[in-house]
């Protein structure tokens, strides 16, 4: 049985790995030179082809303006998977700090730390990136990009503060911990070696499991408008415009949304799947079997 | 009498919301050398708390109201009973730096084993990384000098060495000498462990001994090594310390195989490389013994290590604490609940009652002639194969946070008398060794 449910969660795992391991390749090529993928440009306009439906000639058909749907998305990947990337590597480590020092000083710093943790938790996330968005983003449009990323920082990194601390306050209370402490290490020894790694495959794990969330709320934020000023290419802005043609030209807008879903399901897949391969229990069952 | 550690008039409280728990109440225990003394009490009666006094160990909410622990001519608990006006922050604060003062102590002079085998030991770990990490903590330098003797060491000083075992047949002192005359200290305690296995043949020991010599090393690493080996710190330096943390942990793995293997530990140099839960629950003591022991401690607490395995493990802990006696020079503290344990093990026994060592002495007398009544009681109380009948103690542990005046076991004690519901009986000497805290021993 255990057998069964290893190769499946092995599975999992491959699944969104391989999904990933295509994007990122796609965004990679995309960002070096798109040309190597499509002989379209995604900037320049052209009337006479505009929504045309999904052909061999244009996979995605064209938008209103008659760009090709299909180089359009190619061109979005390298904003849309590096923004969240920042985004959720930012948020653990603010997080993970905030968390880790919540939880070891514990006292008063902690009670002060999850306040304010629980102050930014409070709001709910995407109104709460929204209106900072909007605010900022008013005035520079240029630097709407970086605005929004911040906002979504903004949002993320309490959950990371709290998944830390818990982590931490379990942890420091093991025996093992106890032990380390009797064996003459000192306190940040103790931290480094017996308390931090014990923090890394959560971080990880749900990390991962958040970047599918975090490109969400970013398309959610393009899609208003508020990401990356307009002749970029973004999937969410591109849901956005394709919205007035819908029911007819319906491609302009789905496809860009259907890749934005198996971006975030990927990533979900993967979450999951690196959750079980890295609990070291399991990992020696997987030698084992 | 010089002792090993001393406990004086120890008094701990824990301060819940429940209310303040007189934990201690003047414990007294004297820890001679090289002696193994056994802890006995029910739950509840300190002993444990006594332990973990001792290491410091104590939670935020515990108020050391008196008391020392005298340890090398030091009272370790000073920072502590310094507080004037108690309060957990301030505790708080006293217990860090107890912690940055015993730091140093901890794991190299007193060490202590934990009754979960289960939970300690770092999962994420290899056991040979937990055993090598207090090495490098606290012996860098015989770790340093152990390489480097392998780096100096010519064949020709080998094959010398090889003779030296051989001609006296594996006798320690003339090793050493031979080995500091060629400058290759280190060198002794490997030949030595290779000598004494007895899981592989002569011819195979000899060709080992041998081969401890000639080994290479960058120059930089030599030169780290050399300034650790006489006597400097771990260096700060960022890429030079972890070019040597990773020598000297390869190294303290090499002599966690050595010490395991002592340790009856069957095939160390897999054992090593493991993880704690590929190992049994025995095996896993041993290893948090081995992590005691191999800076040979002066002291070592033994926090009721028998009691989280079953029998025929504890048998084996057992016997391997009795052959450590015989072999380390360490004292032992060892806590248990379980009489028949101590009496196989310790060379003396307290007893521990609500806080306070209510009996001591040698084990047999203890055991077989005890004077305090509560002592007798309990030894009534253990089932035996021979039929007498078993008898418990009547009445419950009285509640802590507001102990019975005088004798505090005064409502339970058949033969309490007046004055001992006025006066704390003081210990008195019944024997040779013999100190019981009760006024039916004198006073009258």
């Amino acid at each position: 049985m255990s057998l069964y449910r290893n190769v499946r969660r092995d599975k999992t795992l491959m699944a969104g790995l391989v999904i990933l391991v295509v994007i990122v390749g796609l965004t990679v090529i995309s960002a070096t030179d798109l040309r190597l993928l499509t002989s379209y440009s995604p900037y320049s306009l052209n009337f006479s082809a505009s929504n045309l439906p999904p052909s061999a000639k244009h996979i995605f058909g064209t938008d209103q303006e008659g760009r090709d749907v299909f180089t359009r998305v190619l061109a979005a990947l390298p904003v849309d998977i590096l923004t969240p990337f920042i985004i959720v590597v930012a948020s653990v480590l603010l997080g993970g700090l905030v968390g880790v020092v919540a939880g070891y000083l514990a006292g008063l710093v902690d009670e002060f730390l999850m306040r304010i943790t629980d102050l930014f938790l409070a709001f709910p996330g995407i109104l709460l990136a929204l209106a900072i968005t909007e605010i900022l983003g008013q005035s520079h449009v240029s630097l709407r990009l970086l605005y929004s990323e911040v906002a979504l920082i903004v949002v993320g990194w309490p959950v990371y503060a709290r998944l830390a601390r818990g982590q931490v306050l379990q942890v420091k209370n093991m025996p093992y911990v106890t032990l380390a402490k009797v064996s003459g290490l000192s306190r940040t020894q103790i931290l480094r070696r017996h308390v931090l790694p014990h923090l890394l495959p959560l971080l990880l794990v749900y990390s991962t499991l958040d970047m599918g969330a975090v490109i969400l709320n970013y398309s959610v934020l393009a899609f208003f408008g508020l990401g990356a000023p307009p002749p970029t290419p973004e999937l969410g802005r591109m849901v956005y415009d394709g919205l007035s043609a819908l029911p007819q030209n319906w491609w302009s807008s789905l496809f860009p949304a259907l890749i934005i879903t198996i971006i975030a399901v990927s990533f979900s897949l993967m979450g999951d799947g690196l959750r079980d391969a890295l609990d070291p229990r399991m990992g020696e069952r997987y030698a084992r079997a | 009498m010089e002792y090993a550690l001393s406990v004086k008039d120890l008094r701990v409280s824990f301060y819940t919301r429940r209310g303040v728990f007189k934990a201690l109440n003047g414990v007294n225990l004297e820890l001679r050398r090289g002696e193994v003394l056994g802890v006995a009490g029910e739950s509840g009666s300190g002993k444990s708390t006594t332990g973990l006094a001792i290491m410091g160990l104590l939670p935020r909410n515990a108020k050391v109201s008196s008391g020392s622990v005298l340890f090398d001519g030091r009272d370790l608990l000073a920072p502590l009973t310094s507080i004037r006006k108690f309060s957990t922050g301030r505790n708080e604060s006293a217990i860090r730096k107890l912690h940055r003062e015993l730091a140093p102590i901890r794991g190299k002079r007193i060490s202590m084993v934990f009754q979960e085998p289960m939970t300690s030991l770092n999962p994420v770990l290899q056991v040979g990384y937990q055993i090598a990490e207090t090495l490098v903590i606290h012996n860098p330098s015989l770790l340093a000098s152990r390489k480097l003797a392998r780096v100096r060491a010519t064949r020709e000083d080998t094959t010398a060495l090889l003779k030296v075992i051989k001609e006296n047949e594996g006798s320690e002192t003339a090793v050493r000498e031979f080995v500091e005359s060629r400058h290759l200290k280190g060198l002794e305690e490997q030949a030595l462990f290779i000598w004494r296995r007895n899981d592989i043949n002569e011819l195979r020991k000899e060709r080992l001994i041998l081969d401890l010599c000639c080994e290479k090393v960058g120059s930089t690493t030599k030169r780290l090594l050399e300034s650790l080996e006489g006597g400097m710190g771990i260096t700060k330096a960022p890429v030079l310390s972890r070019l040597l943390r990773r020598v000297l942990f390869k190294e303290g793995y090499r002599k966690a195989v050595e010490f395991l293997s002592t340790l009856g530990v069957p095939n160390p140099e897999k054992v090593v490389q493991m993880y704690p839960h590929e190992l049994s629950g025995g095996m896993r003591q041993r290893i948090v013994i081995a992590i005691a022991l191999i800076n040979n401690p002066d002291v070592v607490i033994m926090d009721e290590p028998t009691s989280a395995v079953d029998v025929t493990v504890q048998a084996q802990i057992l016997e391997l604490v009795k052959d450590l006696k015989r072999r380390v020079n360490s004292s032992f503290i060892f806590i248990s609940h379980d009489l028949s344990v101590l009496g196989e093990v310790s060379d003396r026994i307290a007893i521990m009652y609500g806080g306070r060592v209510v009996e001591v002495g040698p084990k047999e007398i203890v055991l077989k002639a005890p004077r305090h009544p509560y002592t007798t009681m309990l030894i009534n109380a253990i089932p035996t194969l021979d039929g007498r009948e078993i008898r418990g103690i009547e009445g419950e542990a009285p509640d802590m946070r507001n102990p019975p005046p005088g004798c505090i076991f005064n409502n339970r004690c058949p033969f309490a008398m007046d004055k001992c519901r006025k006066e704390e009986p003081p210990s008195y000497k019944v024997s040779e060794d013999h100190y019981v805290a009760c006024f039916l021993q004198g006073g009258k």
